[in-house]
């Protein structure tokens, strides 16, 4: 790290006489510095970007003689609170995208607690990324206008269906001119205005088979899965357990029973889907609810917090380990949706026994 | 989630050299708080 600057969102504040906090108020970024003799606050008082890592130590020496001065510093810029004020700024974007993800790289530099070589490392990687969007309902035009926006560089979007006046109390990417329309063309066409810097290409087409699945999902980076049928044969979502599980391709699946918005992130490795109805099972919930009602929010919510798997998934930000099944519930504010269940070691797609 | 220790090695009053590491420690949910919320304060 050549200048070493605190992140302008992680300001510290003193909490105590020896100790500084720091990451502002959110749970999941938010610090506590344990500071017995006031050489962290001072560090991080001379981390503003203006002096080189060498430059500190030797400031900090001069004020705490014979103390691990350099032990401090380098867990401060450890610590993902600290980042570089001479990072450079990647070619692969220019000044037009730079300015379009203005954004998303100070949102990215908040949140990751990794320390990056620069800010737009996580768009970099979407940019790099291809993402399959099989459903465009409620919860998949959601999910596929956020992966746009975000700038996920392919995006394949996928379904059999037409525009109906019924879809559009929920499904953002249509307009009353498209009724009759096939909703991927509806899709593309108004994706395509969102963000022409990226490639978005689709197809009109039932999946009716795994292997029809397989073949979809080949060599693309995630699956966002936000189609609830077919129900036969097990269930796309079984099939998408399976044929990503094969592939070794990671997935995010959401939907929602009415009030209740309930998004799963898996991936090779950890607890999959089918670990997750098994376990479910023999804790006697019943898991598919199929009625049809369903409101702008509860839809969106569904396919932003599908979109935000997705996203974690491709950047690694947060650090979050798949392998759960998150949500709200809109009639139940205080209700927490959110199961981690282990890995089932009899699990037939990922048991390892 | 538990905290989570970065520095894994709380300063010890019984060793001087560990008594000046620092420790950094993520704060529980019940340290922190969900509000204010602001809306990014740009456009």
């Amino acid at each position: 790290m050549r200048r070493p600057r605190v992140k302008p969102e992680h300001q510290p504040y003193r909490s105590g006489e020896r100790t500084v906090r720091i990451g502002g108020e959110i749970y999941g970024l938010a610090s506590e510095i344990s500071d017995p003799y006031g050489c962290a606050w001072a560090a991080l008082e001379l981390m503003d970007g203006s002096r080189d890592r060498q430059t500190v130590v030797e400031c900090l020496r001069r004020r705490f003689p014979g103390r691990d001065v350099e032990g401090v510093v380098d867990t401060l810029l450890a610590s993902g609170h600290v980042e570089d004020a001479d990072a450079p700024v990647p070619e692969q974007l220019d000044a037009r995208q730079r300015a379009r993800y203005s954004r998303n790289a100070d949102y990215f530099r908040w949140i990751d607690l990794r320390p990056r070589e620069h800010q737009w490392e996580p768009q970099l990687r979407l940019r790099r990324s291809r993402v399959v969007v099989l459903g465009m309902g409620g919860t998949g035009c959601h999910a596929a206008w956020a992966l746009a926006a975000a700038g996920v560089g392919a995006i394949h979007c996928v379904d059999p269906d037409e525009v109906e006046l019924s879809n559009l109390n929920r499904q953002m990417l249509f307009g009353e001119a498209d009724i009759g329309r096939a909703k991927v063309e509806a899709a593309l066409a108004r994706m395509r205005e969102i963000n022409s810097d990226i490639e978005i290409t689709g197809e009109i087409r039932r999946i009716g088979s795994q292997e029809e699945l397989s073949e979809l999902i080949a060599g693309c980076d995630v699956l966002a899965l936000c189609a609830d049928e077919p129900r036969v044969q097990g269930g796309i979502r079984r099939w998408a357990n399976r044929a990503s599980a094969a592939a070794g391709i990671p997935w995010v699946g959401g939907g929602y029973a009415g009030p209740q918005v309930s998004v799963g992130v898996f991936a090779p490795g950890y607890p999959c889907f089918e670990c997750f109805l098994a376990e479910g099972k023999e804790r006697g919930h019943v898991t598919d609810f199929a009625w049809p009602g369903v409101i702008a929010t509860s839809a969106g919510i569904s396919g932003l917090l599908v979109a935000q798997g997705v996203i974690t998934l491709l950047t690694g930000v947060p650090e979050v380990p798949p392998g759960y099944v998150h949500g709200v519930n809109l009639v139940a504010p205080d209700d927490r949706v959110y199961v981690r269940y282990p890995s089932r070691g009899d699990c037939v797609v990922c048991g390892r026994d | 989630m538990k905290s989570d220790d970065i520095v894994p090695d709380l300063p010890d009053e019984g060793e001087s050299e560990k008594k000046e590491q620092i420790l950094i420690r993520r704060l529980d949910k019940i340290e922190t708080t969900g509000w204010p919320a602001s809306n990014g304060n740009s456009n």
